[in-house]
């Protein structure tokens, strides 16, 4: 019979490390999943959080833009209006008197000779669902 | 024991821990509950911005969309002058100003220059009011070059008059007194209300540097812009009016003139021109007495004019007939002390309004009595206003039949001692032409600038005036004759197509005047010379109305108003397309008078 002598020390030493040797497994891999969570957590958060100051700044960038624009088409349309209100100058009088100006024979149209056009609005609308023609009534 | 010391050390700093997050919950309470509206209203004053927007002031149109008076954009310029810096920069910007806008460089230099007063620094200058918008940007992109700062420049909108002195008394003007409109006269006046825009405000957040946080919170109380006001008034029937007017000035040299003409059927008012006038853009011009709207404040002694309406009421009423003669006492009547220009023994009711007889009309006046006589001339419109919505209109003066003396009766008729407005009398003459009294109209309709809805105003129901429709022929035709061979105005007559009107020729009154010993009499002098008429006669396109005030070289209503009567008639009828009645004797206007 081959009898083997553990002595006390030995054998709480042996206990230990079995206990370890089943235990270690488990505890690293929990740890690691938490920290594989996290990490991916801070990550979302972080990815979230750069995506969104990222599109705010073109967010940003865009509605700078568009008021640049806005102020662009501000500035246009204050031109526009000015030149309507110039345009206003010239007609009337002014055209009579370049008549003169330039000599033109120009002679007012004897009576019965003007025929005034006019667009029949109803007509149109309900013709140009089928053809976009325009009617064109003798007045 | 150790462990007690402990246990009570944790107690106090527990103790300790409450009470501290108790203090924080009620200042929390009192910051974000109690105090809550006032600190977010103070926080929010310090983060948010806020534009005033101003709408824009309402338009004025002629009754085809032809701008009569708009709105300019142009700049305020203004300057902080801490902020341009030192005399050499001062300097540089007064330069740019002088070569671009022509300024005085001085003027400019002297207000960026003063950076303190009264030992308070001066933030704000005021340089120039009402810049061009083409000169204002050349100006920004110049002083943006020299790299100038602390000059502002903000936006505003000045009225304009595209057509300058043309309709000026009717379109009226505004002052400005700082940013607030103050309407002065005429449609401007008379349609504040409607063209008067809402201001709007909007607020944003803001960051530090004032620039709008896009995603911050934005209120908007939208500006709302004034309505467009159309009137009745044709640009191409006003020009021919203006333009006979100024060639009737320059021939008789008047005090003033003016011409009103009217659609009779439904008393819009196509033209009404004035001259003295003004340049409404140009304030240099604006005296008052040009400004004044004669046509409407003023009142006249209307003369023969007043004959059609009593002859016309005689004859609706039966007393009279076209062809009953009256004795016309060869041109004086002792008991009246009435005379006549043209002498006349027994002459018809059609010869006495053809001859312009004072004599025949006051006797068929005198036929008609008081009652009814009055009666005729409220019936026509006389001592009421006219329907136009322009302020301070004369009423005219009109007394009462109790009022009268024993010559009221024979001077009335004539349209003496008896004062009407300009408007009064053309409206008299539509109910003429049309049997209608018609409310007169210069608004035609007013446009929301906003949704564009159109608002037309409405026609007043126009009371008959005749009882019976042959009364109305007969003057009609009685009328004709005033414009043909042996009538007192051929130089009315239109080729082609049939005038009927009437002659005026009043003498002015003189007030008392005690300080220059003045006793109120009739002026030998000074006269108004009127002619009123409508044309086509049988079916009026318009009524016109041309009356001289003091004409020189002739006083005679057929001499100096009937010609432009006709000048402006033809250019009109050409221009409405008007078929004349006897083509082969139509003539066709030139436009070479222009």
């Amino acid at each position: 019979m081959n009898i083997r002598v553990i002595d006390e020390k030995e054998r709480n030493l042996i206990r230990k490390s079995s206990r370890q040797q089943i235990r270690r497994p488990r505890r690293g891999g929990g740890n690691y999943l938490i920290a594989s969570l996290v990490l991916i957590a801070i990550l979302i958060v972080f990815t979230g959080a750069s995506l969104q100051v990222s599109f705010s700044n073109e967010i940003e960038k865009l509605n700078r833009t568009s008021s640049v624009l806005k102020n662009k088409l501000h500035d246009m349309g204050r031109e526009l209006d000015s030149v309507r209100v110039e345009e206003q100058k010239f007609t009337g009088k002014y055209i009579l008197s370049k008549v003169k100006t330039l000599k033109l024979k120009l002679t007012f149209p004897k009576p019965g000779q003007v025929r005034k056009l006019y667009v029949d609005r109803a007509v149109v609308k309900k013709k140009s669902e089928f053809d976009g023609d325009f009617i064109l009534s003798l007045n | 024991m150790l462990q007690d010391s402990y246990k009570i050390r944790i107690k106090v700093l527990v103790l300790f821990f409450i009470l501290f997050f108790i203090g924080i919950g009620v200042r929390f309470y009192f910051v974000q509950i109690k105090r809550h509206g006032e600190l977010y209203d103070k926080a929010r004053a310090v983060y948010t911005k806020t534009q005033n927007e101003n709408g824009r002031r309402g338009e004025i149109y002629d009754v085809n969309g032809s701008l009569l008076a708009g709105n300019v954009p142009c700049f305020e310029i203004t300057a902080d002058p801490t902020i341009v810096g030192n005399n050499k920069k001062c300097e540089i910007a007064a330069r740019i100003f002088h070569e671009v806008l022509h300024v005085p460089s001085g003027r400019i230099f002297q207000k960026l220059a003063i950076k303190e007063k009264n030992g308070r620094k001066v933030r704000y200058t005021l340089l120039l009011k009402e810049v061009e918008l083409s000169k204002s940007i050349e100006l920004r992109k110049h002083l943006k070059e020299a790299h100038c700062r602390g000059i502002f420049f903000k936006e505003k909108t000045k009225r304009y008059y595209p057509k300058g002195a043309m309709l000026a008394q009717t379109i009226g003007f505004i002052n400005i007194d700082r940013d607030k409109v103050i309407p002065v006269s005429g449609i401007e006046r008379a349609t504040n209300i409607d063209v008067m825009p809402e201001k709007g405000k909007i607020k944003s957040e803001r960051d530090r540097l004032g620039r709008t946080l896009s995603y911050g919170f934005v209120e908007i109380d939208e500006s709302r812009n004034g309505n467009n006001v159309y009137l009745t008034i044709d640009e191409q029937i006003q020009i021919f009016v203006e333009h006979e007017l100024d060639k009737l000035c320059a021939k008789f040299k008047p005090r003033a003139a003016y011409a009103i003409m009217v659609n009779p059927w439904n008393g819009n008012i196509m033209a009404m021109a004035q001259r003295p006038t003004f340049n409404p853009n140009d304030r240099s011009t604006m005296h008052a007495n040009a400004w004044r709207n004669r046509m409407i404040t003023d009142v006249f002694e209307p003369g023969s004019t007043m004959k059609p309406v009593v002859i016309g009421s005689a004859l609706d009423y039966g007393i009279v007939t076209p062809h009953m003669k009256f004795n016309c006492e060869k041109g004086y009547w002792g008991k009246m002390k009435l005379r006549d220009a043209h002498r006349m023994g027994m002459a018809s009711v059609t010869h006495i309004l053809a001859e312009s007889s004072n004599i025949g009309t006051a006797k068929i006046a005198i036929k008609m009595g008081k009652k009814l006589l009055y009666k005729t001339f409220v019936r026509f419109g006389f001592s009421q206003k006219s329907g136009i919505p322009l302020k301070n209109e004369a009423t005219g003066i009109l007394r009462k039949p109790n009022k009268w003396d024993y010559l009221s009766i024979s001077r009335f008729p004539i349209g003496q001692g008896i004062a009407v407005s300009p408007l009064q009398l053309v409206r008299a003459y539509c109910a003429l032409a049309s049997g209608k009294l018609v409310s007169l109209r210069i608004i035609d309709r007013i446009m929301n600038s906003n949704t564009g809805e159109i608002e037309s105003l409405s026609y007043n129901p126009a009371p008959p005036v005749f009882r019976h429709e042959n009364a109305q022929y007969q003057l009609i035709q009685m009328m004709k004759l005033v414009t043909m061979e042996g009538g007192t105005a051929k130089q009315a007559a239109i080729p082609g197509y049939e005038v009927a009107g009437k002659t005026g020729t009043s003498q002015k009154w003189i007030s008392t005047d005690k300080k220059r010993g003045i006793k109120g009499h009739y002026s030998e002098k000074k006269f108004f010379a009127t002619f009123v008429g409508f044309v086509p006669a049988d079916h009026p396109a318009f009524v016109l109305a041309v009356i001289t005030d003091e004409p020189k070289g002739s006083h005679y209503g057929g001499v100096v108003s009937a010609p432009t009567f006709r000048e402006i008639a033809r250019k009109t009828l050409a221009y409405l397309n008007i078929a004349p009645k006897n083509p082969e004797q139509a003539e066709i206007p030139s436009l070479d008078d222009f």
